[in-house]
């Protein structure tokens, strides 16, 4: 059980004003993020460095689904750094052969991988795999790949100079891709989506596939956050899309940085003629990990997740009903996102959720391991029911079409018309006891 | 709350020019913008803020509406910004004043901020003597729904001018502070404008276009008094003519002194020489599909 904060202690204080002043930022890693500075974390939970103890809801921002300091995957990667002495001069190593071995079992896509460290470079890779592959140079993008320059369309510093003029984003919005594939015949390398499945109607997927193949182009789908959310083989295994090329990372190795580009092998061929080498893809020990990782989420970690989901979300659904708020959790298998009416409630709802401790972030989708215990659900519920009755009030209880467009816009840059579309899908079931998309995902995967 | 009216579209979309021309009317007491968004609070920071301004502060002064502080910025922005619209500081911390003493709390949330821009607006009102008063929301206007029901009764002009225009003012006129990539404008111009037109409540919207508003002035006005149902006053033609609070006090305003000159269709189609033609294509790429939807060729 975690004991309950009243307020951040001085040194915590002090810790978060060393790091902003050297090293962090305000923007991006303490107010969109955390504004404290973690210490350190086992399983679900994590202490500060004034020692204060939280539940975290995120599993690090999905890094380590099957919890933070997990013993098997530490005890595979310490072995191994000891063994091969963890990094090696080429970056050939059965590890990584096993890797792909084991990615290509589980994802239906997958008949080659390719790896890389982060998910941003994963996304860059496919990109240049897809242009190098087809001879196109335009990409049709949707949702977030990163951080990396051709990525720039969808958040931050946007006018900076040396943007990837060769990459439209469509907003999901399956009109303007069907414009654009009909305006540029024969340049459209790939259409390379985020799959946003809590709240897209996700048949839109197929629309997309169907829309790149009859113009010649990939289709590429970025599950580097539902990779290992859904039960064996993703997103696209779940519903039954057939992509070219698929990016993968959050859960790879549980805890350590590694991401790969799965797919055809024909597409994923075009790396002989094109350089995507790094100098650390020669460190061993990840891949030992993720050997681990996977094959513990293969054997029930991932169903593990999706059940915590199926528990959290009905629970702070009835939590958010009882006090009144206009609040709305919405999952898909192992994913959930809590919508909010008022954006400030929202956010004050968060820090006093954190106040409590219980860490998650407003408006970022949630992403719980399996390293929660009961009592770490049951915990967690109470600090919701605790905040939501310090804000319980007249407020009306239904999310209005404007706030999930503000929230859709915001978390997944989908098109002011496209969040009016999917929002008369979702609305309806909003009102639902359980509103999750990923029910139905994970009956058809099974 | 009264029925005010509030202006908004890109930037650079004539927003400010449409103010002066609708404050040119004689029922009519219509401001520019006001960030009212962004400070902290507009309670009690806006009233140390205009302190500090009335004792010439230097970390709340700067170029324009910039502060030498930037933790100051929002707030005497904001500040400075209903300077602009006819309401000094003194006043302004009164009317603040008077609000925290009533509700017995700070200005923080957005109904509280909201109602102190009604306060404001009623002030000017009864300054003025006019009937109605209105501001630009700029942006905001893509949470039409919003303010809708924050203001009932309110109405709402949307003025929009070709997007590849937009651009080449941001590019070519303001590039110290606009849009840097033509990517960057064509979302956001093409995203602002379906989500208003979304989110709309018909009745109570109306949108006009720039180049009919500087190439037809007059059709153009007499359709804006049909939907804010007041005669139309030929004033409106003349705004250039008519005194406004923005151009007495006008911290720098970057649309300030052009906003003095008659109107003028001189800057429509000004893509064409401005923008290069990648350019051009780079942007229709983009926004094509509303370019074509608002009759824009393409």
């Amino acid at each position: 059980m975690t004991s309950t904060p009243t307020t951040q202690a001085p040194t915590a204080r002090n810790e978060l004003d060393r790091a902003l002043a050297i090293t962090s930022s305000r923007t991006w890693d303490a107010d969109r993020r955390m504004p404290l500075v973690p210490d350190r974390g086992q399983g679900a939970h994590f202490w500060d460095s004034s020692g204060q103890e939280y539940i975290d809801l995120t599993s690090c921002t999905g890094a380590a689904p099957l919890g933070m300091g997990h013993a098997p995957v530490l005890d595979a990667v310490i072995d191994e750094m000891r063994r091969s002495g963890g990094v090696l001069p080429g970056v050939m190593s059965s590890l990584r052969t096993d890797v792909a071995q084991d990615l290509c079992s589980i994802f239906p896509c997958a008949q080659r991988a390719l790896f890389f460290r982060t998910g941003s470079c994963a996304t860059s890779g496919a990109v240049r795999l897809a242009r190098v592959h087809t001879g196109r140079d335009l990409i049709l993008t949707s949702g977030f790949h990163g951080w990396h320059d051709w990525q720039l369309q969808y958040k931050g510093t946007p006018d900076v100079v040396g943007r990837d003029a060769g990459v439209v984003d469509f907003g999901y919005d399956v009109e303007r891709l069907r414009t654009l594939l009909e305006d540029h015949p024969g340049r459209v390398a790939a259409v390379f989506v985020t799959p946003e499945s809590t709240c897209m109607p996700l048949a839109d997927l197929f629309t997309m596939q169907d829309l790149a193949r009859s113009h010649g182009a990939l289709f590429a789908l970025d599950e580097v956050m539902t990779g290992f959310r859904f039960v064996n083989g993703g997103l696209h295994g779940a519903l039954g899309l057939t992509p070219d090329l698929i990016t993968v990372s959050k859960g790879l190795c549980n805890g350590m940085a590694l991401s790969a580009v799965l797919g055809a092998r024909s597409v994923l061929e075009a790396h002989e003629k094109t350089y995507l080498g790094n100098t650390f893809m020669r460190e061993v020990a990840p891949f030992a990990g993720a050997r681990v990782s996977v094959d513990i989420q293969r054997n029930g970690a991932t169903q593990t997740i999706i059940d915590h989901v199926s528990r959290l979300v009905p629970g702070i659904n009835a939590v958010l009903a009882r006090h009144g708020l206009a609040a709305r959790a919405l999952s898909a298998a192992g994913i959930f996102h809590v919508l909010f009416e008022d954006d400030d409630l929202g956010q004050r709802f968060y820090t006093e959720l954190r106040r409590r401790g219980v860490h998650a972030e407003f408006g970022g989708a949630h992403l719980v391991s399996a390293a929660l215990t009961p009592e770490d659900i049951d915990q967690a519920l109470l600090a919701f029911d605790e905040v939501a009755a310090t804000f319980a009030g007249p407020s009306a209880r239904s999310i209005s079409a404007g706030a999930f467009a503000r929230f859709a816009e915001d978390a997944f840059r989908v098109t002011p018309r496209v969040a009016a579309r999917w929002w008369e899908q979702l609305g309806p079931r909003l009102d639902t006891a359980t509103p999750d998309a990923g029910a139905a995902l994970v009956g058809r995967s099974a | 709350m009264n029925t005010p009216i509030l202006l908004g579209g890109e930037h650079r979309s004539g927003t400010t020019l449409l103010s002066i021309v609708l404050d040119s009317h004689p029922a009519l007491d219509v401001g520019p913008e006001l960030d009212f968004a962004e400070p902290t609070n507009l309670g009690t920071l806006v009233i140390q803020t205009c302190r500090l301004l009335r004792e010439g502060d230097p970390r709340v002064l700067g170029p324009g509406t910039d502060t030498n502080d930037p933790a100051y910025y929002d707030v005497a922005h904001f500040v400075k910004q209903c300077e602009r619209y006819g309401v000094p500081p003194a006043t302004l911390s009164g009317l603040v004043e008077q609000q925290i003493a009533e509700d017995g709390r700070d200005i923080v949330a957005l109904r509280d901020r909201c109602r102190l821009l009604e306060r404001i607006g009623q002030f000017k009102m009864a300054m003025t003597g006019k009937l109605t008063w209105g501001i630009k929301l700029q942006r905001k206007i893509q949470d039409v729904d919003r303010y809708a029901q924050i203001f009932p009764g309110s109405r709402f002009i949307h003025i929009i001018r070709d997007g590849r225009d937009v651009a080449a003012s941001h590019l070519r006129t303001v590039p110290d502070w606009g849009y840097r990539s033509i990517d960057d404008t064509a979302y956001k111009w093409a995203n602002l404008i379906e989500a208003a037109r979304l989110r709309a409540p018909a009745p109570r919207y109306h949108e006009i276009r720039y180049e009919d508003l500087v190439s037809e002035p007059e059709k153009a006005c007499r359709a804006l008094c049909d939907f804010l149902e007041i005669p139309f006053a030929s004033q409106m033609l003349q705004h250039h003519l008519v005194d406004h609070t923005l151009h007495a006090h006008d911290w720098s305003h970057p649309s300030s002194e052009a906003t003095k000159n008659p109107l003028s269709d001189a800057p429509v189609g000004r893509f064409r020489h401005d923008l290069t033609a990648e350019q051009i294509t780079a942007f229709e790429d983009i926004a094509s599909g509303t370019l074509r939807t608002l009759g824009y060729a393409v």
